[in-house]
């Protein structure tokens, strides 16, 4: 129903006159982020929105670097878990409710974190803060649906891709255990890891210390209240420091085509100027494609595009940043008779130790391209402030990460590449005929 | 899994209670009452979600049961279940089914 009050005249004018003020507001506020500590030490961070669309995430230090070698698979288990009955509602109700409201609950999680989303608009975001805090901190691991939801598990590691497979298996070369684990569960732990196991993997990993509550277009206080109220255990928790070995693993598969990830140490988060040299660092050597049927640019994709003249392959550059800890590689598909030579040119590349001030000023345009795009949408905006607020307990606007990109030199990312190169790691999946051993390189 | 923990006995101890009990006979084949409900989708359902060991015991008490009715015999009088120690082990979980149940419903009448 279109509403009168704008026909008259001077009506028009004052809202004309509101609308303009408020959008000139929000792109002053666009980097405004709202952090604060609980007594708890629970991290809350909020930001603006800028659709009437409310996002919070509640996330937890419970990746699989947690797990021991006989709850290995536990983190996969918990993004499992999350749906299923809670101690205060059942899986129907919480799916049921979600969906009533129009929004979406969802969990993800990586080496690090576990990440509990929800989504809704604004005015109903009331129902989706109750649900979020019953999936995130009330589970209730009842056998019988563990049992039921094996299926589910299967389908999550039947659709895993040999690329993932192949930095998962370089996380494993690189670190053994720790950041080594996978965030899938391995197939001989399915059905395996009981109700008892998963509460203490909980008990262990899901405290204030380890936890931070994030929001995008919630008010602060808000959500200051909703954190405050969780029932869970205060504690530092134990993560075991990361170190570095180096190795290399190899799965051979049927078919045509091989998968090779290769790399070394990269970038902890607790050193921001590395971070971002590293950041730089991929950016420079190539992730990808930027258009449909263009070349890879980049250092590493010019490199395999000479060595393999003209045979199609994929290439993108891993770089995995952790809390004290990280992993700089470069993930390859190519057909398998191509595959020694382009792994060869990869490392070579890797181990020339230098990188052209045209390609790390390229990279470093693209980066910040990358932040920016990253931070234009509520969803990335929301995933970023989220990640830094749990591991560095501080959140960077993107104007801040901006300029640590632009204070990046030349000779700082020739030191990242060598560091990276180093003591080289390499995951391997496919058919390796002809995918040279480490040790050949 | 505390939340499980299975009542033992009658809810209000009585004389008739008793009386009632031991004339249904059952125990005199060592069932429990839990072992003689109905099998409604209910009961089916709770049944799945009993514990391994709890799940044995009742298969193991209802074999015996098919087996002594069979032989046309009942067990000694001592190794009856007595009204005071009759285990309603399947009670938690058949509440929880129901509840789930009915919420269910409430919802679909709701929406």
């Amino acid at each position: 129903m279109a509403c009168n009050a704008s026909k008259a005249p001077f009506l028009r004018l004052v809202s004309t006159r509101g609308y303009a003020a408020q959008a000139a507001a929000k792109v002053g506020a666009k980097g405004d982020v709202q952090i604060s500590t609980l007594p708890n030490k629970l991290v809350v961070a909020t930001a603006e929105s800028s659709l009437p669309v409310s996002r919070v995430s509640v996330l937890f230090r419970a990746g699989s670097r947690n797990e021991s070698y006989e709850s290995l698979g536990a983190s996969h288990m918990m993004r499992i878990v999350a749906g299923l009955s809670t101690k205060k509602s059942s899986s129907f109700a919480v799916c049921r409710n979600i969906q009533q409201i129009g929004g979406s609950l969802s969990v993800s999680g990586d080496r690090e974190a576990i990440i509990y989303t929800v989504e809704t608009t604004s005015d109903k975001l009331e129902t989706g803060l109750r649900f979020l805090q019953d999936v995130a901190t009330q589970p209730a691991f009842k056998p019988w649906e563990l049992n039921d939801s094996v299926p589910r598990l299967k389908v999550d590691l039947a659709s895993v891709s040999d690329q993932v497979l192949a930095v998962e298996l370089l996380h494993k070369a690189a670190y053994r255990t720790g950041l080594g684990n996978s965030v899938f569960c391995p197939k001989y732990q399915v059905g395996k890891l009981s109700a008892e196991t998963l509460q203490h993997f909980y008990n262990a990993n899901y405290t204030s210390n380890r936890c931070a509550v994030v929001g995008v277009g919630v008010d602060h206080r808000l959500l200051s209240g909703f954190a405050q109220d969780f029932a869970i255990e205060s504690g530092e928790g134990k993560t075991a420091a990361a170190k570095y070995y180096g190795g290399e693993l190899r799965k051979d598969k049927a078919g045509g085509s091989a998968h090779v990830a290769i790399g070394g140490s990269g970038a902890s988060l607790s050193n921001a100027k590395e971070t971002a040299t590293f950041a730089v660092l991929q950016q420079a050597a190539g992730v990808g494609r930027s258009c449909t049927y263009g070349n890879i640019n980049g250092a590493v994709g010019k490199a395999v595009n000479n060595a393999v003249g003209g045979t199609p392959f994929e290439l993108t550059t891993v770089n995995a940043a952790y809390t004290d800890a990280g992993v700089f590689g470069v993930l390859i598909s190519v057909d398998a008779r191509q595959a020694g030579k382009a792994v060869e040119a990869v490392a070579k590349t890797l181990k020339s130790g230098s990188i052209t001030t045209d390609d790390v000023a390229r990279g470093k345009a693209l980066l910040k391209a990358a932040i920016l795009c990253n931070n234009g949408t509520d969803g990335g905006r929301l995933s970023d402030i989220g990640l830094q607020a749990l591991l560095t307990g501080n959140v960077k606007s993107s104007e801040e990460l901006v300029a640590a990109v632009d204070a990046v030199s030349h000779a700082d990312v020739c030191a990242a590449l060598k560091k990276a190169a180093s003591n080289l790691s390499m995951g391997a999946v496919g058919n390796l005929a002809s995918v040279p051993y480490l040790s050949d390189l | 899994m505390s939340a499980y923990v299975a009542r033992k006995g009658p809810k209000v101890f009585s004389a008739f209670g008793k009386w009632a009990y031991n004339l249904s006979g059952f125990n005199q084949y060592g069932l429990h009452r839990d072992d003689c409900l109905y099998e409604t989708e209910d009961v089916k359902e709770a049944i799945r979600r009993l514990p391994r060991k709890l799940y044995d015991e009742r298969n193991y008490r209802i074999m015996r049961a098919i087996h002594l009715s069979m032989t046309k015999t009942i067990l000694p009088k001592e190794e009856w279940t007595k009204y005071e120690e009759d285990t309603k082990y399947l009670e938690p979980y058949l509440q929880e089914v129901v509840k789930e149940r009915e919420e269910r419903e409430d919802w679909n009448k709701d929406h």
